[in-house]
């Protein structure tokens, strides 16, 4: 089996078995069936660093970018609430 | 329609020609009532819908309509042959009128208008219009009720009657909608004979469904899920699991939360609209829009949820809150899938949830009572595609001509234009959106009574997509005692609110007034980005500063892209260094 799964991750049974690789580098994240996203690197940042139109959500949320661990592709980037983050860590 | 029919009982060009014909019956219904409209909702932002339906009420053709009303109406449809076909009767003349939520309709305001379709005394068929209608007696003036707490506030229910013509219906009104949709099909069923009509009817829903299928059936298997939230007070989610197996899509709201005491619920039928509008636009948007497009797919919705609400939780805010959220989901799982499939990973673009808009009500300078619309959401950035940027400003519907508005309402635009650093970055930018601000002028009681609806919560805006980065928030300010009169009295252009003072507060679902010197400030939601800013091509990014919707800061920090000089210039060498001390810096934090 081999299809793309978003923009810059594939799965790929080029290792043998279905696994999830960058399509940038071929860096392989982990096996089809666990999350890729447990083996990116992130980042949490201010709300602002995604503009200054988004300062309005600082305090509230925080801004996480999900990155290729070999190459430094985003993959993902997302606002979650900072409340969560504080207690629950990522 | 470049295939041939695949089950094909009809000759290819006689199907080709009559499945053309009944689209355009569809389409002029819905310029006819575009054309005899009487509220902005009709005239300017086409929010309304116009389709036709089998005799069953499976749907037959949607013109340019909204995907989940031509579902509904469908409901409608069969809810009306069940009431009346034994009790009443459905006969040539009538005109059924329906806007009960717990029904078919979506919510009270949107008011469905249905006619059978008689040829030779036999039902034929079925047409159906919906248009928002301004005033149904609900609490708050535009049929949005943000005081409501059950249904019962939200104006009039009718479950299905016959319209009956009264003194104060305007004939020529009447007979122009019904004109529109009746006379055009019996010329049809003349010339070409009701079996070949009905034969080539079947053959459109064979057609769309079985091109449907084949397209879902060569994407690989899944799950998918999403969850987007509605504030209004408190937080609720909106929760769906795509299941793809084979040529079905299921799609799962359990994980919902419990309805609402707040009208942002969604009756069920508005869900499976939602999720059908979904597949109409992205796996759909090139097949005639009838039922087959609609016969793959199965909604689970579990009951009491805010996305199959019970009697009597309200409604009356849902099409901007339970539904926007519900269109959203719908829409970012079928993304998802589609991004598995190489055939159809290039067709994904990231979604917006929602926008904001207004209803406005008062007395006008021509000395009469009105209520009307604030059709700012149709101005919003779109999202970015997997090969393109977004829109700068552009929506499923319309918005209305300044001058029009300013010359029957007491309004006067302060400014209307694109926002600067609005547009998710990435390796495609998101739509700019739009900004506008607007006071009273001329408003014989010196203010009016505005109604601020739309997806509240500052992170329900365009979502990046694959890494790109989300729009800038929509939002809804009201500034009081702004210096507006005194900036015109000295002949400056009142276009900075920064300059004009007063005080500020962003408007939630809520009820306000707008006198004079104050402001309605409206941002409209930015599309969001697709993939990563540091792949977008540096001259893009150099137009971007040239047309003045990126910052200077932005430019660097987020795109990494060296841009020198007052008259702006590229600078690649250092573009490629920026860009790879930003790949570090991403590298050097802790997993
Ligand atoms: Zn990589």
């Amino acid at each position: 089996m081999r299809h793309p799964l978003r923009e810059n991750i594939e799965i790929s049974d080029a290792s043998g078995t279905d696994t999830i690789c960058c399509r940038r580098c071929g860096f392989q994240y982990c096996r089809a069936d666990q999350d890729w996203r447990e083996f990116c690197k992130s980042r949490l940042l201010p709300s602002h660093n995604a503009g200054d139109l988004m300062s309005l959500l600082d305090g509230q949320y925080l801004l996480r970018q999900l990155y290729c661990p070999s190459c430094a592709a985003l993959v993902d980037t997302d606002f979650v609430e900072k409340q969560q983050q504080d207690t629950g860590g990522t | 329609m470049a295939v041939n029919p695949i089950v094909s009982s009809v000759d290819p060009i006689t199907f080709e020609i009559l499945s053309h014909r009944v689209y355009q019956i569809a389409k002029e219904m819905g310029s006819t009532l575009e054309r005899v409209g009487g509220t902005v909702n009709t005239t300017q932002m086409h929010d309304y819908m116009a389709s036709l339906y089998l005799a069953n009420g499976d749907v037959l053709s949607a013109g340019d309509a909204m995907g989940w009303h031509v579902a509904c109406a469908g409901f409608a449809v069969k809810r009306i042959i069940e009431r009346f076909e034994n009790d009443g009767g459905i006969n040539p003349d009538d005109i059924f009128l329906l806007n009960d939520p717990y029904v078919a309709a979506i919510h009270q305001s949107d008011v469905y208008m249905i006619s059978p379709i008689h040829f030779n005394a036999k039902l034929m068929g079925w047409s159906a219009t919906f248009v928002h209608v301004m005033d149904i007696g609900a609490m708050s003036p535009g049929g949005n009720s943000p005081g409501a707490t059950e249904i019962s506030h939200e104006g009039v229910r009718i479950p299905g009657i016959k319209l009956i013509e009264r003194e104060r219906m305007r004939r020529d009104v009447f007979d122009a909608i019904t004109n529109m949709t009746r006379q055009p099909v019996h010329a049809l069923f003349e010339q070409f004979g009701p079996e070949l009509v009905t034969a080539v009817s079947r053959e459109m829903l064979n057609y769309s469904e079985s091109i449907l299928r084949k397209r879902i059936a060569e994407i690989p298997d899944g799950t998918w899920s999403e969850t987007g939230s509605i504030h209004a007070g408190d937080t609720w989610n909106v929760h769906v699991t795509l299941n793809k197996r084979g040529e079905r899509l299921l799609f799962d709201f359990t994980g919902s939360s419990p309805q609402a005491k707040k009208g942002i619920n969604l009756p069920y039928h508005a869900t499976f609209g939602a999720c059908y509008e979904a597949i109409l636009s992205t796996m759909a948007y090139d097949l005639p829009k009838n039922h087959g497009a609609l016969n793959p797919i199965e909604v689970i919705a579990p009951p009491g949820t805010v996305v199959n609400s019970i009697p009597p939780a309200p409604v009356s805010l849902n099409t901007t809150s339970g539904g926007s959220t519900a269109k959203f989901v719908a829409n970012a799982v079928i993304t998802q899938m589609l991004a598995t499939s190489e055939k159809w990973r290039g067709e994904v673009m990231a979604l917006n949830v929602g926008h904001r808009l207004a209803r406005h009500a008062g007395v006008n300078q021509h000395g009469n009572y009105y209520v009307s619309t604030l059709s700012e959401g149709a101005l919003d950035g779109t999202g970015a595609r997997s090969y393109r940027d977004g829109d700068d400003t552009g929506d499923g519907l319309s918005s209305h001509n300044i001058e029009w508005l300013e010359a029957n309402f007491p309004l006067l635009y302060l400014f209307r234009r694109n926002i600067k650093g609005g547009g998710g970055a990435g390796k495609y930018r998101g739509g700019a959106g739009s900004e506008s601000a607007l006071t009273v002028h001329d408003a014989p009681e010196g203010k009016i009574k505005g109604v601020a609806l739309g997806v509240a919560g500052l992170r329900n805006s365009g979502q990046g997509l694959f890494g790109g980065y989300p729009g800038a928030p929509s939002l809804l300010m009201l500034t009081e005692g702004a210096r507006v009169e005194e900036t015109i009295a000295e002949d400056m252009s009142p276009d900075q609110l920064d300059d004009l003072g007063g005080r500020s507060s962003l408007l939630p679902y809520c009820e306000f007034d707008l006198g004079r010197n104050d402001v309605l400030y409206m941002r409209m939601a930015s599309g969001g980005g697709y993939g990563d800013p540091l792949e977008r091509e540096p001259q893009r990014v150099l137009r971007d500063v040239e047309d003045g919707v990126v910052s200077r800061q932005e430019v660097r920090d987020i795109y990494g892209v060296a841009i020198d000089g007052d008259e702006p210039a590229l600078n690649l060498g250092a573009t490629e260094k920026l860009r790879a001390g930003l790949r570090k810096e991403r590298l050097q934090e802790k997993i």
